[in-house]
């Protein structure tokens, strides 16, 4: 930015105020350094759980449903990319918990931290391996022959494949800020990815490091997020449980487990470079996965200002369901704030346990 | 050679404590370790050491008091002249491009001249040459893939101060200056992102971005290679040994997986084949698992064999063989 200079135009900057604005700064900046020393890393979520079923290092939890409301139990797919405690991150901004209220018992997928070892975990591994045994255990503990899965993200895309693949195993489908197609104009994660040998980077890497994922994400939005998310910790640098907070979403953001090898080439490459999906041209092991095998009832919510995955990729699911129970839920927020934000807790924990309670 | 950190390689080898045992080219002349740090007569000189091997294969031969012996000796000493010139060529040749062994500072410039000249290495320390010019060359593909990012992005000085022009004269028709500096920066940062998306969303950019991956990436696996070649020298496994055997476990993993599948499916179905006459009610239920048992098997069996073919499974082989 050397040469840089303003152009010729009219700021009404006054001195004083500017002089006070610093102040002010500083003063907030010495209560964020007070309000940082010391805070702790709180890495599993707020709702009390129970591991009820484990496979290598899948976990799968399960929160108890409160009071003696039954509601239909769900089984929650996250993506492979952070940690899923981001649906239970707060008492007051926990998706899981708002749903435990209403009655839910909630089953969530936790995979883990693969390792160097798991580099050679492919997509059907994942989605015909882990998440069919998850769904067979949650139809054994709750007696029934299909579940209500919930996909969250790429997650939600894994779930698509199985409920396409195993329809007569899920009762009804929730995906979340779901990609269906990978390459509308607005999908500047499928563009950077475009042009990559995402099998020599797999060869290179073996496992895809989280904090080269990391890179890609803040570099999508890097003024906002790498200056105004700092900035508007400045703004609450002198309130403990603001900064408390933000730091459990700062903390979350950077704790990427790596992505296993094969499964984050086969996904790039199928998903994103070639937009199988949403072409029915996709294949996982030999399973073809066509979307209009999803013959139970749909719920797609995705979000209106979601950067990473543009609303447009994920309405294109309407088009291709096979089932007439089709319904969206536009959320007025981003890709996490559909999630942690107070708004969510509104709007989409209600819609989700109102339209299950609905079908079951 | 744009990237100053090209080398570093060479300059690990020379400091690698298995590049600096004492040199005894004729203890096994095809020991090329032998070579790496070399003596004054092995690396610096080969035609020397050459003349040296044979010289000493000559001694170790009888001495000739029949004509066999004679007439062997007469071959031998052909022989060693004329492999002794034709190595004098090929070192002339080195020498032309800096000569010298792996490792050692004579080497390290005649793998300049041979990227240089894009020479073919030759000799018994061929391979490593080769290695090590390719490991040399994707760190030198490094700088233009990071110089083309950087042309790439080249042109956001222009269009942030343009959007950010554009924005203070929208606010100011609006009737809303700028009056703090928080919305001064709240504005930059506004017209920072408006132009970076310009440029991140075009071709141009994409194109760039993905020749700087696949630039480090070549870069690792060339680097990978090499550390594997050191760790078999020392009895390690390498990163690629255990690739190949993580690949062939997983598939064990999942060929067991897909037979307790079937299995699991079999025993569902002959129990209520069994229960089915007991109850003419239990008919239905297990035509319906039969029916499940056998698309569950066939999709099973189709997903298998297609896993199978892309994994190069030895199991699909021998089953085609």
């Amino acid at each position: 930015m050397t040469g840089f200079s303003m152009p010729n135009m009219p700021v009404a900057i006054d001195p004083q105020k500017a002089m006070q604005e610093m102040a002010n700064w500083q003063m907030k900046f010495g209560a964020l350094q007070a309000n940082l020393r010391g805070l702790q890393d709180e890495t599993n979520g707020v709702t009390a759980r129970e591991c009820v079923y484990q496979q290598d290092k899948v976990r799968l939890y399960r929160y108890a449903g409160e009071g003696n409301r039954k509601s239909p139990p769900i089984l929650i797919s996250y993506a492979l990319v952070n940690r899923p405690h981001m649906m239970d991150i707060e008492a007051e901004k926990s998706l899981i918990r708002s749903l435990t209220k209403r009655g839910h018992d909630i089953y969530l997928i936790d995979w883990g931290y693969p390792d160097p070892a798991d580099r050679v975990l492919s997509l059907g591994d994942f989605i015909f391996g882990y998440i069919d045994d998850c769904v067979d255990e949650v139809r054994r503990l709750t007696r029934s022959d299909a579940v209500n899965l919930l996909g969250v993200c790429q997650g939600g895309c894994f779930s698509l494949c199985y409920a396409a693949a195993n329809p007569e195993k899920v009762a009804n489908l929730t995906v979340m800020v779901t990609p269906v197609d990978f390459q509308t104009p607005d999908n500047l994660l499928t563009k950077w990815a475009m042009h990559a040998d995402v099998d020599q980077a797999v060869q290179a890497f073996g496992n895809i490091p989280g904090d080269v994922l990391n890179v890609s994400y803040v570099s999508l939005k890097p003024f906002q997020l790498n200056v105004q998310k700092y900035l508007a910790l400045l703004d609450i640098g002198d309130d403990p449980e603001a900064v408390r907070s933000f730091m459990r979403m700062e903390q979350w953001i950077f704790d990427s487990p790596d992505q296993a090898g094969a499964c984050y080439g086969e996904f790039t490459r199928k998903f994103h470079q070639e937009n199988q999906l949403v072409q029915d041209a996709l294949s996982i092991d030999g399973v073809q996965i066509r979307l209009d095998r999803l013959t139970m009832p749909v719920l797609n919510i995705y979000a209106r200002d979601d950067h990473l995955v543009p609303p447009a990729a994920s309405k294109a699911l309407a088009s291709k369901v096979g089932t007439k129970d089709y319904q969206e839920l536009e959320f007025p927020g981003g890709h996490i704030g559909i999630y942690v934000s107070g708004k969510s807790q509104k709007l989409v924990s209600p819609a989700i346990s109102d339209w299950l309670i609905a079908r079951n | 050679m744009q990237n100053p950190n090209w080398s570093w390689p060479f300059s690990a080898a020379a400091n690698n404590p298995f590049f600096s045992q004492p040199p005894n080219p004729l203890k096994n002349p095809f020991d090329w370790s032998a070579w790496q740090t070399g003596g004054a007569t092995s690396a610096q000189d080969p035609t020397a050491w050459m003349q040296q091997f044979f010289a000493q294969i000559r001694q170790a031969m009888p001495d000739g008091k029949d004509a066999a012996t004679a007439e062997w000796q007469k071959a031998a000493t052909a022989l060693s002249d004329s492999m002794t010139t034709q190595w004098e060529r090929w070192s002339e040749l080195f020498s032309h491009a800096g000569g010298g062994a792996p490792g050692s500072g004579a080497m390290h410039s005649g793998i300049q001249n041979l990227l240089d000249e894009q020479m073919a290495p030759l000799g018994l320390s061929r391979e490593v040459t080769r290695q090590m010019q390719e490991l040399a060359d994707v760190h030198a593909q490094m700088g233009p893939a990071i110089a083309k990012l950087q042309e790439a992005l080249s042109g956001f000085p222009e269009q942030f101060q343009k959007a950010l022009a554009a924005l203070i004269e929208q606010r100011t028709h609006a009737g809303q200056p700028v009056t703090s500096l928080r919305g001064m920066i709240d504005l930059w940062i506004e017209a920072g992102e408006h132009a970076f998306a310009e440029i991140a969303h075009s071709d141009a950019f994409s194109r760039a971005f993905g020749g700087f991956t696949d630039a480090l990436s070549r870069a690792k696996i060339a680097r990978s290679k090499w550390l594997d070649g050191q760790l078999q020298t020392i009895g390690l496994p390498t990163r690629a040994e255990m690739q190949t055997s993580h690949e062939r476990l997983q598939q064990a993993r999942r060929d067991i997986r897909a037979l307790k599948r079937e299995v699991a499916a079999l025993r569902a179905l002959i129990e209520n084949q069994q229960a089915a006459p007991a109850s003419g009610e239990a008919a239905p239920a297990a035509s319906a698992a039969k029916k499940a048992a056998a698309k569950k098997s066939a999709r099973k069996a189709t997903g298998k064999r297609a896993s199978a073919a892309r994994k190069g499974a030895a199991t699909h082989t021998q089953q085609e063989d």
